[in-house]
């Protein structure tokens, strides 16, 4: 399934203009209990920030593994910056960075030691002489953290994710990929979270693959997203596209909830009654709902009308049945 | 491999656990040597026999046993297999190293804590050795004997070849078992299941010594056991024989033993080498 995504053909004209970093064809996943990948084919350009969303045990992070070479997948090829051979992918792994889950760090080790073993993996020429270690800690917000004495195992779940994405940035990988990287975060963390990513994107031009949970945050800063549910890629959409077709949601308080609810059902609307408030949603033109209240007799007590949001879109997507 | 080489060798000086396990190794040796030394020194003078060579006396110290052979492998094990707890194999991975480059890489490594702590054992039982035994054997006038100096070299070189065998055995089954617990146990099963089948062709006194005896030669503390006294030219054995029980010795095991070491070695360790590498390149990582 290919949603509204790019067709094949497209794929290919832009694998071999370059334009392609990550690309997905027929890709599955089987697990001895389940199906985690099923036929999953997408296409990411240099440069976008794609949000990947997916409730719990949607395929996400099986995905991820796959694209990291952590697992194999069961059928179907991929390919990253254009080459698709399994062999020619190890090298080809050093130009990305991962944070499956939880940041890879060694637990025993100070954040300085754990940078160390990224720099001497990623043959960086002279980490500590040139301060390259201390620029990128700097970069994350870690600056403190070079000559900290204390092991990984005693810092807190926010230090340990700047950490991962400080390692990550280790040899200036061009593809970021990014599994839940604000959670267990606080506000003020996801936020500098966020800002950091951004400032990677804008500034060091790194294309980013990001699953999150929070959607209000991934809706924030994501050029694109790749909606997954059991499995299965649902659509791929660009952020500009999703406002276009997410159009408006509609807060009703009506004089007869209970009919207005069946007449807007009726309509084919996707409506639900919350207290004693109508949720009219994905709607493209606001006036459809309104001309059939009226033709009905049934007046406005109250109405607010406001865009669609990520989540909107997503429950719309899955038929009702996410719960993120 | 050669980053992947330099990277594990920075975690491991950077490992506290590794300077107390190569701590207590060297104590161990250091009051095994103080303790033998004397008697061992008393052995000679009161012989009667002033033949013995620098290298025998040495010998007769008897510390190249079970424990500094088995404390490397026993750290290696752990060490890898903390990569699993920690899930870093996946930064080496994203590091553009492939499966069978890490493994092999961590084999290496593995051999070089495991020599390193053997080497630094050898060297503190020679150092000790000629400081605490040198005046005594001076004083008793004694002489160096050309057989035994040349077995010494024998041993030596089988006794590094042991620890590589259970070094790779080690390194396997943390690549095998994804927990450093698991992996530490699993080594230590097996060292024990091993000496289990020597100690109990033993309690077999009434055994043929060609369907028995000789096997234990294949098993690697009977070879640790030899080592330690130097003595693999002869074996001794029990036997039944016309309801008496007689102990019998053969001469001229050095080259049977040497072989079996070599090739039980080659093939256990070459067998388990195998298991890792299978085991680490199939299966999907955590």
């Amino acid at each position: 399934m290919f949603g509204g995504g790019p067709t094949l053909r497209v794929i290919k004209e832009n694998l071999m203009a370059g334009i392609v970093i990550v690309s997905a064809n027929g890709l599955s996943k089987r697990y001895p209990r389940c199906l985690a990948l099923d036929n999953v084919t997408f296409a990411i350009e240099k440069g976008e920030i794609v949000g990947l969303v997916g409730k719990n045990g949607a395929g996400k992070t099986t995905l991820i593994r796959v694209l990291t070479g952590v697992v194999e997948p069961t059928s179907g090829t991929y390919s990253l910056f254009g080459i698709s051979d399994p062999k020619k992918l190890v090298p080809l792994r050093k130009r990305i960075a991962a944070m499956v889950e939880t940041p890879a760090l060694y637990e025993n080790m100070t954040p300085h030691q754990n940078m160390m073993t990224r720099c001497l993996l990623m043959e960086t020429p002279n980490p500590e002489k040139s301060g390259y270690i201390q620029k990128i800690l700097d970069f994350v917000g870690l600056s403190g953290s070079y000559n900290d004495r204390r092991k990984i195992k005693n810092y807190s779940l926010g230090m340990r994710q700047r950490l991962g994405i400080a390692m990550a940035m280790v040899g200036d990988p061009e593809l970021m990929i990014l599994d839940e990287p604000t959670n267990g975060l606080d506000p003020e963390g996801i936020k500098q979270i966020r800002e950091l990513l951004l400032k990677l994107n804008h500034e060091k031009g790194i294309t980013m693959i990001i699953s999150s949970h929070i959607l209000a945050e991934l809706e924030k800063f994501a050029t694109s997203y790749l909606f997954v549910d059991h499995g299965k890629l649902l659509k791929q959409i660009s952020a500009e596209d999703l406002e276009k077709q997410a159009g408006k949601a509609l807060s009703l308080k009506t004089s007869d909830n209970p009919k207005a609810l069946s007449l807007l059902l009726a309509k084919g609307l996707m409506v639900s009654l919350s207290g004693d408030t109508l949720l009219v949603v994905n709607l493209k033109d606001p006036t459809i709902a309104l001309n059939a209240l009226a033709e009905a007799q049934i007046s406005l007590l109250d109405m607010k009308v406001s865009d669609n949001g990520l989540e909107d879109f997503y429950v719309n997507l899955v038929g009702g049945r996410a719960i993120l | 491999m050669k980053s992947l080489i330099r990277m594990y060798l920075y975690r491991l000086v950077h490992s506290v656990l590794f300077w107390v396990c190569l701590g207590l190794a060297i104590a161990s040796v250091i009051l095994t040597v103080s303790i033998d030394a004397e008697l061992n020194v008393q052995e000679v003078l009161y012989s009667g026999d002033k033949t013995y060579s620098i290298a025998g006396l040495l010998v007769g110290l008897e510390n190249f046993g079970n424990w500094p052979v088995i404390v490397g492998p026993a750290f290696v094990s752990f060490f890898f297999a903390l990569e699993w707890k920690d899930g870093t194999f996946r930064n080496q991975l994203l590091a553009g190293k492939s499966r069978t480059q890490v493994y092999f890489s961590a084999q290496i490594v593995g051999l070089i804590i495991s020599f390193g702590v053997l080497a630094a054992d050898l060297l503190v039982t020679l150092l000790l050795g000629f400081a605490v035994q040198m005046p005594f054997f001076i004083v008793a006038q004694g002489q160096t004997a050309a057989g035994l100096a040349s077995s010494f070299w024998i041993a030596f070189f089988l006794l590094f070849f042991l620890g590589a065998f259970i070094t790779a055995v080690a390194t396997s089954f943390a690549f095998i078992i994804h927990n450093a617990w698991g992996a530490f146990g699993c080594l230590i099963g097996f060292i024990f299941l091993s000496s289990m089948i020597y100690t109990t062709t033993l309690l077999f006194q009434s055994l043929n010594y060609d369907n028995y005896y000789v096997w234990n030669e294949c098993v690697y503390s009977y070879q640790l056991m030899t080592l330690q006294s130097l003595n693999f030219d002869s074996l001794t054995y029990g036997a039944r024989v016309a309801g008496q029980y007689l102990e019998v010795t053969v001469t001229g095991r050095t080259v049977p033993l040497v072989l079996k070491t070599f090739f039980s070695a080659l093939l256990i360790g070459g067998g388990m080498g195998y298991l890792g590498w299978l085991s680490f390149t199939k299966r999907d990582l955590k």
